[in-house]
Order: C-alpha cells, then sequence, then structure tokens
C-alpha cells in the first residue's frame, strides 16, 4: 500500500504541493486529475523519488522510498517523455531495465512485444511518439512492479493501442496485484481503468476517493417546471454545477440522490430525469466549483 | 557494490562498445603497431622520438578527455528526461556517482595502458635498445594517468554544479581557459606596475598563479619530462615540481569528495533551470571582470579612453552576466557588482601605483646579478604615437668602464628618485611620454632575460639619451 503522507513541495519558490496526503491500495488504479500546472507531475516525481519532499513522508508497504533502491525495484516511473539512450533499440533499453528489476519477466516481454507489433532491434530514435509510448509500456508491462506510476502515458497512443493497453494492465493487477497511478487530461480514458482517482489542484489535493462511491453521491438532474425558477430555489441542495436553458434546469448535486428527489419533487416540477455522470464531469464540477473556471 | 551496481557498470561499458573497439584500436595504432614498425626498421633513439611524439599526443587526447568526458559522463544529472529515469531507478546516489565517475576513467586508461604494455613486451622480446626508455615512460605514463583523474575530477565537480548541459559546457571551457586570462592579466599588471631592478623577483607570480589555477600545468610538466628522457636515459625526478603535483594531488582529492557531496545532494528539479551556483558563473565572469580591469586600469589615461574603457567592460560583463541569466536585462545587482569590482581593482591598482608596487619598486640595483644590460630608448613624438628612437647601447657589466657605472648610478638616481615622488601623470614616474627598456641578461649563466621598464619624464630622458649617447661615442 503507498501512503502519502502530508507531502509539501516547492519548486523554486513556488509552493507545488501543499500538505498532499493520499492513499494506494494494493491491486487499486488511481487516476490522477488536475489542471495543467496542477502538481501531477511533481507528485509522480516525489513518490519515485525523482524530487525530495520538503515536507511530509511516502512510504510503500511502510518503508520509506527515498535512497531506498531496494524498495525501488518495486517501483517503476514513466513520464510523459521518457528517456532513451541515444541509438538505442528496444532490446538495449530491455537490456538497461532487466539490471534493475530483477523481476523482468522475458515471456511477457515477448508476448507483448508481439501484441504491439514492434521490433525489438530497431532504433528508437526513429520510433513515432506513440511507438516510443508502447516501447516503454511494454517495459512497464515486463517489469510488472509493485507500483507503477504512469505520466500521461496514454497520450500518442491510438485506440486500439489504449485498448490493448488497458486489456494487459487489467491483466497484469489481476495476475500481480500491482497498484497504478495514471495522471492524464483524458479523463474518459482513465474512467474506464481506475477505481479510485484524486484530484489536485493549487497544490492541494481537492478530492479523492473510489470513484464509484463518488459518482453515488454525485447526480446530475435535469428539471423542467411550469414557471421559471432560480438558483436560489435551490439553495437546501449542495450544487456542484447549475445551468439554465429556458425553464429547464440541469443541476449537479451532492449528496443522498432520495433526499434530492424529496427536495425537487417538493418544487412541483413538470419533469426530472437523472442523467449518468462521468469521471470528466465531477473534474469539471470540482474545477467550477473552487473557481478554476465557469463553465456555462 | 552490490549485484545491480555491478551490473550496470559492465552495462556502461557495453553500450560504448563500438566507441571503445574504436579507441582501443586506436590506442593499438599508436603503441605496439608502432613498436613493431620500430623493430622492423632502425633501432636508436630516434625511433624513441617516435614514441615521444605518440605520448605528447597521447597527453594531449587525456588533457581533451578530462575537459569534455564530465559533461558526457554527468548529462543524465542535467536533462530532466534522464533525471526522470535514472533518480528513479532502483540504484542509490552513491553507487550511481561511483560507477558513473570510474568507468569513464577506466574506459580512457586501460585500453592505453593495455596497448603500451603490448608494445613494451614487444620491444622487451626483441632485447630492443629503447626498452629502458621505454618502461621509463611508463611511470610518466601512470603519472600522466595520476593528472587526467586530477583534472577530470575537477571538471566533474565544475559540471555537477550546472543545472543544464549548455552550462555545463560553458563552465568547462571557463574553467580551462580562465586560467591563462588570469595568467595574462597579472603578467600585464605586474610588467605595469612593477620597476623590477632584480633585487626582488616578481616575473615568477604569473607563472605561479597558472600553475596554482589550472592543473592542466601537470600534463604540462609530464610533457616536459617526456621531452628530454630520450637523451637522459633516466628518470628525470628533479624535473617534476613535487610540491605542485602533491597541490594537485590535493586539489584532485577534494574535488572528487565535493563532487560526490554535490550529487549526492543533487536534486532532480534542478536539471535544465538556470546555473545560479557561486562557483559558476558569479565567481568565474568576476575573475573575468577583474582580470580585465587589471589589464585595462583606469590611471593614467585621459577622460575619454577611460570612458571608453567602463563601457567595454561593462558591455563585456553584461554579456556574460546575459548567457548566465539567459536573460539581457539590466539589473540594479548587475550594475552594483560592476561598480563594486572597478572600485574595488582599481583601488588595488591605484594603491600598488602609490606605493610603488607596495614597496618593491624601491629596491635598488644589484649589479652582481647581470652580465649584461641593453637599453632601449622610447620617446613621444608629436603625431602622439610611441616609437622607438635610433639610441639603443648594450653596456656590459663585466669589464665595466667608468661611463657603464655612471650610466648605471644614473638610473639609479632616477629609480630613486621616481619611488621618493609619488606623483601619477606629470612627475617622474609612470609617465607616458618616454620611457627605457632594459633587457637583463642574468650572471648565473642561464639564457633568463627580461624587459624591465622604467619611466621618465621627457627631461630625464633627454638627459640619458645624453648619456647614453656619450657612452656610445
Amino acid at each position: 500500500m503507498l501512503k502519502v503522507e502530508a507531502v509539501s513541495k516547492k519548486l523554486g519558490n513556488k509552493t507545488v504541493l501543499e500538505n498532499c496526503s493520499l492513499t494506494v491500495q494494493n491491486g487499486s488504479v488511481l487516476g490522477l486529475i488536475g489542471p495543467n500546472g496542477a502538481g501531477k507531475s511533481t507528485l509522480l516525481r516525489c513518490i519515485c523519488d525523482v524530487y525530495q519532499c520538503d515536507e511530509g513522508s511516502i512510504t510503500l508497504d511502510g518503508e520509506t522510498i527515498h535512497e531506498n533502491e531496494y524498495l525501488k525495484q518495486n517501483i517503476l516511473y514513466l513520464s510523459d517523455d521518457p528517456y532513451y539512450m541515444y541509438n538505442a533499440t528496444i532490446k538495449d533499453m530491455k537490456e538497461f531495465y532487466q539490471i534493475f528489476y530483477p523481476q523482468f519477466d522475458e515471456q511477457l516481454y515477448q508476448k507483448y512485444l508481439k501484441i504491439f507489433k514492434l521490433d525489438e532491434n530497431k532504433v528508437m530514435n526513429n520510433f513515432s511518439k506513440g511507438m516510443k509510448r508502447q516501447a516503454f509500456i511494454l517495459m512497464a508491462l515486463a517489469i510488472s512492479p509493485k507500483l507503477l506510476l504512469l505520466d500521461e502515458s496514454f497520450d500518442g497512443l491510438d485506440p486500439m493501442m489504449r485498448l490493448l493497453f488497458k486489456r494487459a494492465i487489467s491483466e497484469c493487477i489481476e495476475k500481480k496485484d500491482i497498484s497504478i497511478i495514471i495522471s492524464s487530461h483524458n479523463l474518459r480514458e482513465l474512467e474506464d481503468i481506475c477505481d479510485a482517482f484524486a484530484i489536485l489542484e493549487d497544490a492541494h489535493i481537492e478530492t479523492s476517493g473510489m470513484i464509484d462511491d463518488t459518482k453515488e453521491a454525485i447526480h446530475k438532474i435535469q428539471i423542467a417546471f411550469r414557471e421559471e425558477k432560480n438558483r436560489e430555489d435551490f439553495e437546501s441542495l449542495d450544487i456542484m454545477h447549475y445551468a439554465k436553458t429556458g425553464r429547464i434546469i440541469t443541476l449537479v448535486v451532492k449528496g443522498n440522490l432520495e433526499e434530492i428527489k424529496h427536495q425537487i419533487q417538493s418544487l412541483d416540477p413538470l419533469m426530472m430525469d437523472i442523467l449518468p455522470v462521468n469521471l470528466e464531469e465531477i473534474f469539471i464540477y470540482e474545477m467550477e466549483r473552487k473557481g478554476v473556471f465557469v463553465n456555462e | 557494490m552490490n549485484k545491480v551496481t555491478t551490473n550496470y557498470f559492465k552495462n556502461l561499458f557495453l553500450r560504448k562498445k563500438k566507441l571503445l573497439i574504436l579507441y582501443f584500436f586506436v590506442c593499438f595504432m599508436a603503441y605496439p603497431f608502432v613498436m613493431f614498425t620500430n623493430l622492423l626498421t632502425t633501432n636508436g633513439v630516434g625511433d624513441v622520438q617516435i614514441t615521444v611524439f605518440i605520448f605528447n599526443v597521447c597527453l594531449f587526447v587525456l588533457g581533451i578527455f578530462a575537459i569534455v568526458l564530465p559533461i558526457f559522463t554527468f548529462k543524465f544529472s542535467l536533462t530532466k528526461r534522464h533525471v526522470d529515469t535514472y533518480y528513479a531507478i532502483p540504484i542509490n546516489r552513491d553507487h550511481l556517482f561511483k560507477t558513473h565517475f570510474i568507468a569513464p576513467i577506466l574506459g580512457v586508461c586501460v585500453p592505453i595502458l593495455i596497448n603500451y604494455l603490448i608494445g613494451g613486451l614487444l620491444l622487451l622480446v626483441n632485447h630492443h635498445s629503447s626498452v629502458y626508455v621505454y618502461f621509463n615512460l611508463l611511470l610518466i605514463l601512470l603519472m600522466a594517468f595520476a593528472v587526467f583523474v586530477i583534472i577530470y575530477s575537477i571538471n566533474t565537480f565544475f559540471v555537477l554544479k550546472c543545472n543544464n548541459v549548455l552550462d555545463a559546457c560553458i563552465i568547462s571551457a571557463a574553467v580551462t581557459i580562465l586560467p591563462i586570462f588570469v595568467f595574462l592579466a597579472v603578467n600585464i599588471f605586474l610588467s605595469t606596475q612593477t620597476v623590477n631592478n632584480g633585487m626582488v623577483s616578481v616575473s615568477n607570480i604569473p607563472d605561479l598563479v597558472l600553475k596554482l589555477l589550472s592543473p592542466m600545468n601537470g600534463l604540462v610538466v609530464v610533457s616536459s619530462i617526456v621531452r628530454v628522457l630520450p637523451f637522459e636515459n633516466k628518470f628525470l625526478y628533479s624535473e617534476v615540481d613535487w610540491i605542485m603535483m602533491g597541490y594537485y594531488l590535493v586539489l584532485g582529492c577534494g574535488a572528487v569528495a565535493g563532487a560526490y557531496f554535490i550529487f549526492k545532494n543533487k536534486k532532480g528539479e534542478s536539471a535544465e533551470q538556470l546555473t545560479t551556483d557561486f562557483v559558476t558563473y558569479p565567481l568565474l565572469s568576476n575573475i573575468a571582470l577583474a582580470s580585465l580591469i587589471l589589464c585595462f586600469n583606469l590611471m593614467g589615461n585621459d577622460l575619454t579612453v577611460n570612458i571608453l574603457i567602463v563601457v567595454s567592460l561593462f558591455v563585456i560583463f553584461f554579456i556574460v552576466k546575459g548567457i548566465a541569466r539567459r536573460s539581457m536585462r539590466l539589473t540594479p545587482m548587475m550594475v552594483a557588482e560592476f561598480v563594486i569590482l572597478m572600485v574595488l581593482f582599481n583601488g588595488f591598482n591605484f594603491i600598488s601605483r602609490n606605493t610603488e608596487f607596495f614597496g618593491i619598486n624601491r629596491q635598488v640595483i644589484d649589479y652582481s646579478k647581470y652580465r649584461a644590460v641593453t637599453f632601449e630608448f622610447y620617446g613621444d613624438e608629436a603625431n602622439g604615437c610611441t616609437e622607438i628612437l635610433d639610441k639603443d647601447v648594450r653596456v656590459l657589466v663585466k669589464n665595466m668602464d667608468e661611463n657603464d657605472k655612471a650610466l648605471f648610478d644614473y638610473i639609479e638616481v632616477l629609480q630613486n628618485k621616481a619611488s621618493l615622488n609619488h606623483k601619477m601623470n606629470n612627475g617622474y614616474y609612470y609617465v607616458n611620454d618616454s620611457c627605457v627598456t632594459l633587457d637583463i641578461v642574468y650572471s648565473n649563466g642561464s639564457n633568463d632575460n627580461r624587459m624591465v621598464y622604467f619611466y621618465l619624464d621627457k627631461e630625464d630622458a633627454t638627459s640619458l639619451n645624453t648619456l647614453i649617447n656619450q657612452i656610445k661615442e
């Protein structure tokens, strides 16, 4: 289990992370969401010991990660632009990772090499961005570390590859009980694969939790009234988002659905529809509520 | 070292195997191949000279490697992409530093050594006459390796002080070139400030400064031993400045310890950021400016020249700072820094001039040290250009006649007058109008000679001119 406790980090004079706490259970996939510059990559770098946190602690199964080379054999970090040696082939990179990760699974490597249709003897310099990502995802799958940190690793992958990758990850989680933290801007992609999420905004973890639990607590409701209603009429509700088109009002509300329904019914609506809410919407409405942007 | 580190160490060599094979081949061509060719041809000192030539090329290559390799070796701590991988992989900083520091040293030295030994064995088996010299050179080769490691360590220290590759390149170049620049500045400063009359020698100060600042001098020392070795046929311990070598060794050890400490505490986030560490741009740019101020001081010039000097120095300083900060924005701090350095070093210059270089210039001439002295009189013509006047005489101290004695006495009187009068622009001292240059040959048998300057005013110069003419007659 990964535990991030009260981590703070400054880059120069700017506080990038402040008092951030997070827990990732074994076998869990956490989606790290946040606007640009929120500190997602910094948090991932702190976890894998690229950056040292100024305050707080980061532990994996109760042990501190910092300068712990044995523990770090259980952690793999793939940045948004992973490094490969000049003129290196996939085979060269495999040899490089094999040195540091004794658990490197040659069979898995060969299996996914075929699935991803990559030539291990080709120089990576000539690869497209997507192919480079595939190559590193291949390494990650072959290593299957206890904790895999992926920084925007979906970007540059075609839909087919994303699907293949998701399947491969599900397989790894099932077989090897690995935990994954994925940071991405593509929230729809994350939703399919993650079971937990954390929204990082302005150096703080604003919201975190299990996606299903959150979805259960956040509701998108479309209502129509005979006469015009205003936001003030719904003051008793914990509204995350409010939109009005004529007499049709769309609300995103936090709380118990039955109680919310009951309160809306008391206003005598003509119709009331409960619509599905996805992770992207949760993120957007959370950001809207924090005043990061206005979504009219 | 654990298994992971050992395997990584091997991997560092395997990654560069093609390059290493090529380098080994070049070393083979340099040593055993040449030795073998020598065996087939002649037998004597002429062959040794080829060995010596290759040896000097080898020293040059070692010098280049010592500057360039730290940048390539520690590039991984200077770019974000590298840092994201290397700091995240399961190897601690201690092992990461050791492997990356040691691997290039072995990669450079071992191929040379192996091929050198093969060449030596070839000579030994064939009882070649130069085998003794060859194995003597082996000791010097080991010394060259030691100097290479010292320079490599110092450059590693500076590279690790940088935060990006461009700065690492600039700082490495500056660390190599700046000692020569300081040497020239000190040389110019001393030549204009001192009336070197032989009592207290200051002419070796620039050399000492260069030696102290640049361990590259160690390779020059090694080269100088190699140059004479084939003819002396013995290891010339006396040729080596062991104190200086010891100093370089201490410097090297300090650099390794410093580099290790910097690397262990280097923050991942500093990669690709501006380099602000004091021993990089701030120190080196200030040393460069101080050297320039020593060369182009504001004493004894007219206002136009001084304005030109100040503006030129500021432009140079501004450009250097601009490169360091990647911004051409003028800041009050930058101006303050410039003003402080200008005041400080021009103040030093002023004090030096007004104390006759801290009293050293007041000391009288010791004739017994000279075998001969040549005088050249320079005067200022109406067009403002200094030109050599046709007044030149060579005075032999040995067999000195009364006139010669009178000349020396006169010079001494002038010197004493100059020392007693602290006037700057219109007195007896440091007048641009005219001067006498003395080319001194010492009596100790060596070929050492030097130029010394007496700056006189026109009146004294005319008197001297008359005196010289009398001697010539």
